[in-house]
């Protein structure tokens, strides 16, 4: 909940989905440090390793971006995308595809997308 | 324009909304509009939940104060995105459809369809309820018999006392003091002289104002109608680790509860692993004594007992559920579960979850056997419950169904 309610915006949380979640990759470690842009995180709605060797659908981070607008949280994806991650998951739609799916690491944001994802 | 984050240059702090690949802006707009259909009873709930104390304790924050900021903040998405989702929907069909299951949904979650469903859970959580075991003496002794003879206005030593009921998360506590609760109600309605239990949920109160929980709770909870100067009361302080910002105050000594020491008898549950080296004096009169008792996890009597009961209203209710013999047999299939269930919210999280499990693997299993592919799914029973302190997440989301 950082940056989330302006009183509080300088306390910093703890990175929880990455502790828990099985093959959670950030952004970040993925993309490369250097040529993540936040402004611009999911390119045609993909993301490419930093090798370029991997490119993978991306699903789940509109959501993530609506609740950040919810909550206030202002450091969502964080400067080089160290903020937020992903998953891989298959999509049974398209023949077992590789698809990632972005996970908030806060667990508040993270709490709240799967309230709402409960409805889908 | 949402800003991503809080460093850099002031131009790559934001996300320009209309430069998202369109999948992700529809998204976006889907999230607002399940947002802005969501009441503050859900968002109430969401924060109220039990094991959600975390974003009330860590911020010193109430839980009212946390909905009162999401349904503002809601209100503000509405103003930014609403006419964005408007378009969105008159443009695409499809989504429109989707606007169709999503009215369903709000019928469903209507705030008065959601206070009823919470009313309904609470009952349910009443009716399948086991009494717990704690030590005494070294001995198991059922919770009730500890409880009846303490609040017994006719034991003298309970007078200026203070029963402090520990436990682990989940292990019952606070369903413990709403069964007392309905226990001395049932006899109040029977003899107007017994005594009147009272309520005091600790969580919605922070450190600064928990001093006046007893009092404020008199007020507004029961209008001032009970007297402790003329009238028994038997005081159910819940959740003593759930006020906001911490606490480590005397609730019988800094309310001056001793000036009523012989219409009272006072309740405190705290979950055990808040206590630190001390604890005592945060609870014992200073003039009295502290009584204090541990819950103990359900012995395998008791979780039968659970189960059975739950399997016998699921099949009336046509829920879907095992017998009592499936559950022992699943129960007994899945290493390390045996251990995992020894109270009755991970009961409850199993009970439920088991059978939804079943078809899930079976769907997907047969799924991917239809597309030549050989390995099995099989989930791990600890990822079932994965952190008894993070609730909201069980075995529908770690297998993604």
């Amino acid at each position: 909940m950082t940056n989330t309610i302006p009183k509080y915006a300088s306390i910093e949380v703890v990175h929880t989905m990455s502790e828990l979640i099985p093959g959670f990759k950030t952004y970040q470690d993925f993309c490369g440090k250097k040529k993540f842009t936040p402004a611009d995180p999911n390119p045609n709605q993909q993301i490419k390793s930093v090798d370029e060797k991997e490119v993978l659908s991306e699903r789940g981070l509109g959501q993530i971006l609506a609740v950040a607008v919810l909550i206030n949280d202002v450091d969502v994806i964080g400067g080089s995308g160290g903020n937020i991650g992903f998953q891989v998951i298959e999509d049974a739609v398209a023949n077992m595809q590789k698809l990632s799916r972005s996970i908030q690491e806060k667990l508040f944001i993270q709490e709240i997308t799967l309230l709402l994802r409960k409805r889908e | 324009m949402i800003r991503v984050r809080t460093s850099g240059d002031q131009e790559k702090l934001w996300l320009h909304y209309d430069n998202l690949p369109p999948g992700t802006k529809q998204e976006f707009l889907m999230t607002v509009h399940k947002i802005l259909r969501t009441t503050r009873a859900t968002f109430r709930g969401f924060f109220a939940r039990p094991g959600a104390h975390h974003f009330t304790t860590y911020f010193n924050l109430t839980v009212d104060f946390l909905t009162d900021f999401l349904v503002e903040r809601q209100a503000k998405l509405r103003a930014e995105y609403g006419r964005d989702l408007e378009l969105l929907m008159k443009k695409n069909p499809a989504l429109s459809e989707a606007e169709v299951t999503l009215g369903d949904f709000d019928d469903v979650f209507s705030q008065e369809k959601a206070r009823k469903e919470e009313v309904m859970a609470a009952q349910e959580e009443l009716y399948f309820y086991v009494d717990p075991n704690v030590i005494c003496s070294g001995s198991l002794v059922p919770l009730s018999a500890k409880i009846d003879e303490f609040i017994d206005f006719a034991n003298e030593n309970s007078s200026n006392a203070v029963f402090l009921l520990k436990g682990d998360s989940g292990s019952g506590k606070s369903l413990s003091l709403r069964v007392l609760e309905q226990h001395l109600l049932n006899k109040k309605r029977d003899a107007e002289r017994s005594p009147m239990p009272i309520y005091i949920d600790l969580k919605q109160f922070n450190k600064a104002n928990v001093s006046r929980s007893f009092q404020e709770t008199l007020q507004k909870q029961y209008n001032n109608e009970f007297d402790p100067k003329k009238t028994r009361l038997v005081l159910l302080m819940d959740g003593y680790d759930e006020i906001a910002g911490g606490c480590q105050q005397n609730l019988y000594d800094v309310q001056q509860l001793k000036q009523y020491a012989q219409n009272i008898r006072v309740i405190i549950t705290c979950r055990t692993q808040y206590l630190s080296t001390g604890y005592q004096q945060w609870f014992k009169p200073a003039e009295g004594t502290l009584k204090e008792f541990e819950i103990q996890p359900f012995s395998t009597q008791q979780i039968n007992q659970y189960l059975e009961r739950y399997s016998e209203e699921a099949i009336k209710v046509h829920k879907r559920s095992y017998t009592l013999e499936e559950y022992q047999e699943k129960i007994a299939s899945l290493p390390n579960l045996k251990e995992l269930i020894t109270n009755p919210f991970i009961l409850r999280l199993v009970a439920e979850s088991l059978p939804q499990l079943e078809d899930y693997l079976k769907a997907a299993n047969n799924k991917k056997k239809q597309s030549g592919i050989q390995e099995e799914i099989s989930v791990q029973p600890e990822k079932i419950v994965l952190n008894r302190d993070m609730r909201s997440i069980n075995v529908s989301w770690i297998t993604g169904l």
